[in-house]
């Protein structure tokens, strides 16, 4: 347990100052959530570098080279100019934002507890991402031969793996059961940088806290082990960053965003829609003129996932819904509508009522969901829509795909739906939170006497 | 005959309530319905006692429930991981319903990471493989020899 929290913790403190180097306008909570997501994106594309240089993951080398990348970004931080700090640093804590913190604090405890009462136990863990984790700990690097000869998705990217054996390297032997501690960390970053960009946006801690509360739930993602907790952080997080980036013209949030979804492909292959549908929806909704900015914050967002898609390439790995005829399975799976509506409605995400409230806000909001959240709603809802009719290229029988998967995949983009709900909702309740950080305004966020 | 509306800051006021109203029940149902009691249970030390599923086909997650395969045939696994070496290919053979590409053959897979297991194969397939590992079966290959017996398993060797 112990060597597993300092492995996470060192994780973070590795993040800090590439988190640092890219913004320093943003406030403590969403920088140490940040901190924990790139702080292990940075490892895994380190254990990935030193197999591909054919160097042995031992604590020694995995050390040298980390601490080689770590310094470059604290170079590159200590030269950036220090900023003013933001509003939501000098906001009251108040009795009401500390009763919901620690509310929120004890269903991540809980969280934690759920991830690791018991080994790790889900299908998926030991068909494919616990198993690839474990052959590569066993040779201390990526088993190539294994990677390119067995049946278990070669393709799926390898961000999972690397930080199960990232905490196997630190604690010296293979571990099941602390190691699901990673899931919970990765979906509290998520929940932090929720909380950090509330309490900026409705300048009250106690606004905030409450709507990070609401968040905790379908953020703590409860299939441990599995790939969907990494995707739907690093995807949740990255989009949030983003839409805050937009909002209150900040480009380094949006280059902050775009590594986060950059390492979402590096998690699951849902990453690499979540980006395609990101970049076109920022366009969409950005100003003309600021087309080239963008461009400029979101180049990480492709650069980072092409590593693993040449590597994919190179070696030649399938992914089984691209292969054989993927339009005739649309085409065949399309003109049978019924089978496949039909099994929609009688498999519904896990929490159906969750997913029923979230339309209903949304739908109760819907003016301001199509103007001032355009750019949420359109990247939530078309994340939402790639993952419901990826279904459709399926090559196994199209009842039990979704029978098995879609309980669990549009818990991928929940928490960015919930924030949406959220954002929509706590304007109109009155008070601090009406007050809400208008669009468009940076200079509110920039001064502290706002 | 004209109905007489209240005048128009009233009503926005009793709308602007409504607004609030409903915000809260929302917010409130967002709550409730995506919390899960169940992380509140595992904090207070209540561990789920019935089995999951023995074929591991479910849509809850598995760790919701108590492990259902059987405590003998995990440490057989791991007796046969201690008992075989690296790049070594072994042949898994198990009785229903574990046997095939069940979810008892990928945690095998699993637990044996550093080794090749065979794909649930056929016979002459597994008989080719230097190690088959047989639990509660009366498996036999011809020119193989038990090298090691426990947990209700036994590790069969080629004898050339």
């Amino acid at each position: 347990l112990i060597a597993t929290l300092a492995a996470l913790a060192v994780a973070a403190i590795i993040g800090f100052p590439f988190v640092r180097a890219i913004d320093r306008t943003s406030n403590r909570l969403f920088a140490i959530g940040c901190s924990l997501l790139v702080g292990c994106g940075v490892i895994a594309l380190d254990l990935f570098a030193l197999s591909a240089l054919d160097l042995a993951w031992l604590r020694g080398s995995v050390a040298v080279s980390l601490a080689l990348v770590v310094s470059v970004a604290l170079v590159v931080s200590s030269r950036k100019a220090r900023a003013t700090p933001p509003s939501s640093e000098k906001l009251p804590y108040t009795p009401g934002a500390a009763i919901f913190d620690l509310a929120t604090l004890l269903t991540i405890l809980g969280h934690a507890v759920y991830a690791t009462w018991t080994p790790q136990r889900e299908w998926d863990y030991f068909g494919i991402w616990g198993l690839k984790a474990r052959t590569f700990f066993e040779v201390s690097g990526i088993d190539w031969h294994f990677l390119h000869t067995n049946i278990s998705h070669p393709d799926y990217p390898l961000l999972v793996p690397f930080l199960l054996d990232y905490l196997a390297i630190a604690r010296g032997a293979w571990d099941e059961r602390w190691s699901g501690l990673l899931f919970t960390a990765l979906c509290a970053a998520v929940i932090l940088v929720a909380r950090g960009l509330l309490a900026e946006e409705l300048r009250s801690h106690r606004w905030a806290a409450a709507g990070a509360l609401v968040m905790a739930c379908p953020t703590l993602n409860v299939w441990i082990g599995l790939g969907e907790a990494a995707v739907m952080a690093y995807g949740c997080a990255g989009i949030l960053s983003i839409r805050h980036g937009i909002r209150t013209a900040r480009p380094q949030l949006i280059r902050l965003g775009a590594i986060l979804i950059g390492f979402s492909a590096w998690s699951k292959n849902e990453g690499l829609a979540l980006i395609a549908i990101t970049c076109a929806v920022t366009f969409l909704v950005a100003p003309r003129d600021s087309w080239r900015m963008m461009i400029e914050s979101l180049w990480p967002a492709l650069a980072i996932p092409s590593i693993w898609l040449v590597t994919r390439a190179l070696l030649t790995l399938p992914t089984d819904f691209l292969t054989g005829p993927v339009l005739g399975r649309v085409i065949a799976h399309l003109r049978d509508f019924r089978t496949v509506a039909g099994a929609f409605l009688r498999y519904p995400p896990d929490q159906p009522w969750l997913w029923l409230a979230l339309i209903i806000s949304i739908l109760i909001c819907w003016r301001e969901a199509i103007t001032t959240e355009r750019f949420l709603t359109l990247v939530a809802g078309l994340q939402l829509a790639v993952l419901a009719g990826q279904s459709l290229a399926t090559p196994w029988d199209i009842r039990a795909h979704i029978q098995l998967s879609w309980n669990r995949l549009p818990h991928q983009i929940a928490p960015a739906l919930v924030f949406l709900a959220i954002v929509l909702l706590m304007p109109r309740l009155g008070g601090a939170a009406s007050r809400r950080l208008p669009p468009g305004e940076p200079g509110t966020v920039m001064t502290p006497s706002s | 005959m004209s109905i007489e509306l209240p005048p128009r800051h009233i009503l926005r006021g009793v709308i602007g309530n409504w607004r609030r109203v409903l915000s809260v029940l929302l917010l409130t149902g967002i709550l409730v319905a995506g919390y899960r009691p169940m992380f509140l249970s595992f904090l207070v030390g209540r561990i789920p006692k019935r089995p999951a599923p023995i074929d591991g086909i479910d849509r809850r997650p598995l760790r919701e429930r108590a492990d259902s395969t059987p405590p003998d045939l995990l440490q057989f696994l791991q007796s046969v991981r201690a008992q075989t070496n690296k790049r070594d290919t072994i042949g898994l053979v198990l009785p229903p319903p574990f046997g095939g590409f069940s979810y008892v053959y990928w945690r095998g897979s699993y637990v044996l990471a550093g080794r090749t297991v065979l794909l649930p194969p056929s016979v002459r397939s597994i008989c080719g493989a230097r190690t088959v590992a047989t639990w509660r079966d009366p498996f036999t290959c011809e020119g193989q020899a038990v090298a090691w017996e426990g947990s209700g398993g036994r590790l069969l060797r080629s004898v050339n």
